[in-house]
């Protein structure tokens, strides 16, 4: 016994070959005779082959960028957004005024069907210039007046994604909205009914209570419906305007908490460590669940700020992979007339890219303007 | 290296490129997540940076990124509570066809190990196992038994003596060896 206890924590180090001759020659005396030692001793070398042959981590492939652009002072090089998260409600006001402007005088043969909900301020901007009724709009002609709504691919990184995406986001709109000189406005304005079933969110979006509505058409892979969609009445601007404050600058002390700042509430987040290992899809609009997810996602860390009287979150999963390299993210959404649809995609690493086997459970929180329509998923 | 790396911008990016996936790989083998390791492993360059006039060679250049890494891996856990809890592993995985980690794994006798319908979850029961060591042991352990380094660059990476090392070493293979008993 007092053998085991000055030779069983040699048992390791003999099993790499570390020991002197003299510790080596009393554990194989002792090993002759204690079957416990020769059992641990066989569990040592599996357990150092077994660590010695771990696949190794593969990191981001932007991860050499990541540190130069970090040591260069600039903000984080981020693949650009996905043309609908370039979207905003006011920006969308500022496009559909142009569209008020420019093409009614051009098609008075239309004969809106829905009075669109037009932000107050915006209302005002185009009163005076507009006969009654106001709003005759051509969603599709939206979509090409604007120029949002034509690229639609691109492949996303697999990285975390921080917020300085926004800082084109919010460049972008507000260039879409200081050149028609519309002042932000807020809320969503409403479609055309002619205009189409299946048009982007880039478009617009009808302020309508969901109860109000008939049963979501069903699509494929649906994976849930909004549990709780509330009337939009609340404006979303709060999206835009966080999104336009400034990023701090990335000073070495503030450098981690810019994916989390409070100013920034817009954005996304994104990681390899989701607590299910089975796929999932969910919108998450209540303040509590999005802190018990959260808290599951990123243990210890604080909850950003999510304004949920205006915005909503989706919380993607993309179930259990067997290398890094794959992510999950929302790739569209997509207005019908009576739902809004999240489209999302799990892509995997890049074509020819070498993996380590090393098991990953993708996810992203991204947020989004509160949907005024019930939600259904589609995986693309 | 350290000669062009203290010259300027190509020299200091050539000795990024040598170093940041070791880096990232251990800081990734301390923190368990990818994330984290990322922001550990740019935070490991910044310092490298602003400290490479004071290196004075005592050790090599690698051993003392490996300090820098544990050093600000080490913070990180810090700042994150709640994350010493093992991760809930995964369930088992019943697929077939799928060539697993134990069928890439000779036994010590060379004949090959076939657990492949487990294998997903070794990984996991792993990397977990090492989660849930305290983090002076995981680091020793992580530093010997995967990065190879010897006992006396682990003692200057961890600023401890070689003695202490070993101690945790043993402790560590030992805990560890309990938490994948069901798979030694």
């Amino acid at each position: 016994m007092r053998d085991c206890q000055k030779i069983h924590p040699l048992l390791s180090f003999y099993a790499e070959g570390e020991l002197p001759p003299d510790e080596k020659n009393q554990v194989e005396e002792h090993l002759k005779v204690c079957a416990e030692a020769r059992r641990e001793l066989e569990q040592y070398r599996r357990q150092r082959k077994t660590l010695i042959a771990l696949p190794i981590p593969e990191p981001p492939r932007d991860l050499h960028d990541r540190i130069m652009s970090r040591l260069r002072g600039a903000p984080q090089p981020l693949p650009k957004p996905h043309p609908w998260l370039t979207w905003t409600p006011w920006a969308l006001a500022a496009a559909a005024a142009l569209v008020v402007i420019f093409l009614h005088p051009l098609t008075p043969g239309n004969k809106p069907e829905v009075v669109a909900q037009l932000p107050k301020a915006f209302e005002e901007k185009t009163s005076t210039n507009l006969p009654q009724p106001a709003a005759q709009t051509s969603t599709t002609g939206v979509g090409q007046n604007i120029g949002l709504n034509t690229e639609q691919t691109r492949k996303r990184d697999t990285s975390d994604r921080l917020p300085n995406q926004q800082m084109a986001f919010a460049k972008k709109t507000k260039r879409a909205t200081k050149g028609n000189e519309v002042e932000p406005a807020a809320g969503y304005i409403a479609k055309d009914q002619e205009a189409e079933k299946t048009k982007n969110l880039e478009v617009a979006m009808a302020n309508q209570p969901a109860a109000a509505l008939p049963p979501a058409e069903s699509s494929n892979k649906p994976m849930m419906m909004n549990k709780a969609v509330q009337s939009a009445g609340a404006p979303a601007a709060d999206l835009a305007l966080s999104a336009a404050a400034p990023l701090p600058q990335p000073t070495e002390g503030a450098l981690r908490s810019i994916g989390f700042s409070k100013e920034i509430s817009a954005s996304t987040w994104s990681g390899n460590n989701a607590p299910v290992t089975a796929e999932k899809a969910e919108l998450v609009t209540d303040p509590e669940v999005f802190k018990q997810d959260w808290q599951a996602l990123r243990p210890g860390e604080t909850p950003p700020d999510v304004d949920f009287t205006t915005q909503a979150v989706v919380y993607l999963a993309a179930g259990q992979q067997p290398t890094p390299g794959y992510s999950v993210h929302v790739s569209n959404l997509e207005e019908k007339t009576e739902q809004l649809v999240i489209h999302y995609k799990v892509e995997g690493p890049a074509a020819g890219t070498t993996t380590a086997q090393l098991l990953t459970r993708p996810w992203s929180l991204q947020v989004i303007p509160k949907p005024s329509k019930p939600v259904q998923f589609q995986k693309d | 290296m350290v000669r062009e790396a203290l010259a300027g911008d190509p020299g200091f990016e050539k000795l990024v490129r040598a170093y940041e996936r070791m880096v990232f790989r251990v800081s990734f083998r301390f923190l368990n997540d990818e994330t984290d390791a990322l922001d550990v492993t740019q935070e490991v360059f910044l310092r490298v940076h602003r400290s490479l006039a004071q290196f004075r060679g005592e050790s090599s250049l690698s051993t003392w990124i490996y300090a820098i890494t544990a050093n600000l891996s080490r913070n990180a856990l810090r700042s994150r509570k709640n994350r010493g809890k093992v991760q809930v592993l995964a369930p088992k995985e019943t697929g077939e066809g799928r060539e697993g980690f134990w069928d890439k794994v000779a036994d010590p006798k060379g004949e090959r190990v076939t657990r492949s319908a487990e294998s997903g979850d070794l990984n996991l029961a792993i990397q977990a196992a090492l989660e849930a060591l305290p983090p002076d042991y995981r680091e020793a352990v992580v530093l010997r038994d995967m990065e190879d380094l010897d006992y006396q660059e682990i003692a200057e990476a961890l600023k401890t003596e070689v003695g202490t090392v070993k101690s945790r070493i043993a402790r560590g293979r030992a805990m560890l060896r309990e938490k994948l008993r069901e798979w030694l």
